[in-house]
């Protein structure tokens, strides 16, 4: 049933967009996979349903691993019920230039994990689980990719924050979110046994961000989130010395065609102090004729000199997430001195 | 009959020449020791100067240019041409999880500054000094 609802919602996205099938396209993932013992391959991540998750070759277009709920999959996982998109991350964690982690939105509203055991067999080259389940009966899912970024605060361990965003384009009352997730063991590989014993992040475990003060004694272990009404995350957020950047396309009226007005916001990621959502963090753009597939772009300026890569959201210049490019100091001794 | 005492008088002021002779070498010597350690440390802070004018150096190229490959390179910044700066500049890694950043969009490079500074007399010293810069994945 989840899986027909799954379909249902993916064969309904451009139309309920107004628009036509190019508007919102799932686009996959390039990744390099080696499956067996064999040679590491450029291929994509791509997502669908029947099977829900292929990583095929690139040129060739040959499927290389498969995952789904159904047999016939390299990979079964029993509650793969619903379909994927285009909200995939890959992350390489070791350094060894090969991913070996990723996490994926399904369009159930749920984020996957998953930890790639590169160089192992397609039947066992990747576990995972749901990480957080956030699905609801008003059809809201993950189509934008799920932005990644390290993060630590002083005494403690380093972990991932994953910040991601819900959409349901043409559902008013999906109540859309915008996620902040902490994901404690970044650099640890967990075991399907720990897979199966994970329960998943739901909403009641994480801090609810909203204009207030937050509580003294509000915890934020988990992450948090904002609440978005109708507004559709669409592209993947940035994140920018420790603050995330997000668009919002605008439902209903704003929506025109394949484009549609967005608003803008920017939070800080919070290592330390608990967030709010002030009214100066949110922007409207107040053009309607973006493309709904607009992203944020950085682009570094050709001029010998330039110390910052300028960030643009379609062809508007956003200095909240311009990026500083001088060098900084780190550590520092003296030797030698004679 | 008082007795006679011009020796004693004699061998009185050769003793206090002798004294004021050892207290007047041995300040002039520890002035000399003085005028000496001062120098070297006059010229050791150069040295330490100039390995810190290589350092500025080299972190202004690095803010100039989008890709900097390894390099080792004298200059010399002063007017005196005995006094001159090593600067060698080494790349330590790349990481495409820079912390705070987004993983994979944006990458961070890590680099190590040996800065050796040499003055007259072969005062030398050298700084090491840890650079982070964060870039833009595509731009590396």
């Amino acid at each position: 049933m989840k899986r027909l609802a799954a379909l249902l919602m993916l064969a309904c996205v451009p139309v309920m967009a107004g628009a036509s099938a190019d508007c919102i396209p799932a686009t996959p993932l390039p990744l390099l996979a080696r499956i067996g013992p064999g040679e590491v391959h450029a291929a994509l991540l791509v997502g669908g349903s029947m099977p829900a998750l292929r990583v095929v070759d690139a040129a060739s277009g040959a499927t290389l691993w498969s995952a789904d709920a159904a047999a016939g999959a390299s990979q079964r996982f029993a509650a793969m019920t619903a379909a994927f998109a285009g909200s995939f991350a890959a992350l390489d964690t070791d350094g060894d230039g090969l991913p070996d982690r990723v996490y994926a939105g399904d369009l159930a509203g749920r984020l996957w994990r998953f930890d790639l055991h590169q160089g192992a067999a397609a039947d066992h080259w990747a576990s995972g689980g749901i990480f957080a389940d956030f699905s609801n009966e008003l059809g809201r899912g993950f189509l934008a990719p799920p932005d990644v970024s390290l993060m630590a605060a002083a005494g403690a361990a380093p972990w991932f924050d994953i910040a991601v965003g819900t959409a349901a384009p043409g559902h008013a009352g999906a109540d859309n979110r915008f996620y902040v997730l902490r994901d404690a063991t970044p650099f640890t590989a967990w075991s399907d046994q720990q897979y199966r014993d994970w329960q998943p992040l739901r909403e009641a475990d994480l801090l609810h961000v909203t204009t207030a003060e937050p509580a003294a004694d509000a915890v934020m272990d988990a992450g948090w989130f904002v609440e978005l009404g109708s507004g559709d995350v669409l592209t993947a957020s940035l994140t920018v010395a420790g603050r995330v950047v997000f668009a919002v396309a605008e439902a209903g009226a704003g929506v025109l065609g394949c484009r549609s007005a967005f608003s803008l916001a920017t939070l800080s990621l919070a290592t330390t102090k608990l967030p709010t959502v002030a009214a100066g963090n949110w922007r409207r753009m107040l053009d309607g004729e973006q493309p709904l597939t607009t992203s944020f772009m950085l682009a570094v300026a050709a001029d010998s000199g330039v110390a910052t890569a300028r960030c643009t959201f379609g062809d508007q210049h956003l200095a909240d997430c311009d990026v500083d490019l001088r060098p900084h100091r780190t550590w520092w001794r003296r030797e030698d001195a004679e | 009959m008082p007795r006679r005492r011009d020796g004693f008088a004699l061998l009185l002021v050769l003793a206090l020449v002798a004294v004021i002779g050892l207290y007047a070498a041995a300040t002039l010597r520890d002035a000399l020791l003085g005028t000496l350690l001062a120098g070297t440390r006059v010229r050791q802070q150069r040295a330490f100067v100039l390995a810190e004018l290589g350092i500025d150096d080299a972190l202004q190229e690095l803010a100039a240019g989008t890709a900097v490959a390894d390099y080792t390179r004298e200059l010399h910044p002063l007017p005196d041409a005995s006094e001159s700066v090593t600067v060698e500049l080494r790349a330590v890694s790349t990481t495409a999880l820079p912390m705070g950043f987004s993983a994979g969009r944006l990458v961070a490079q890590r680099f190590e500054l040996h800065s050796t500074g040499h003055a007259a007399r072969g005062a030398r010293v050298t700084q090491v000094q840890g650079v982070l810069r964060v870039l833009p994945a595509d731009a590396t």
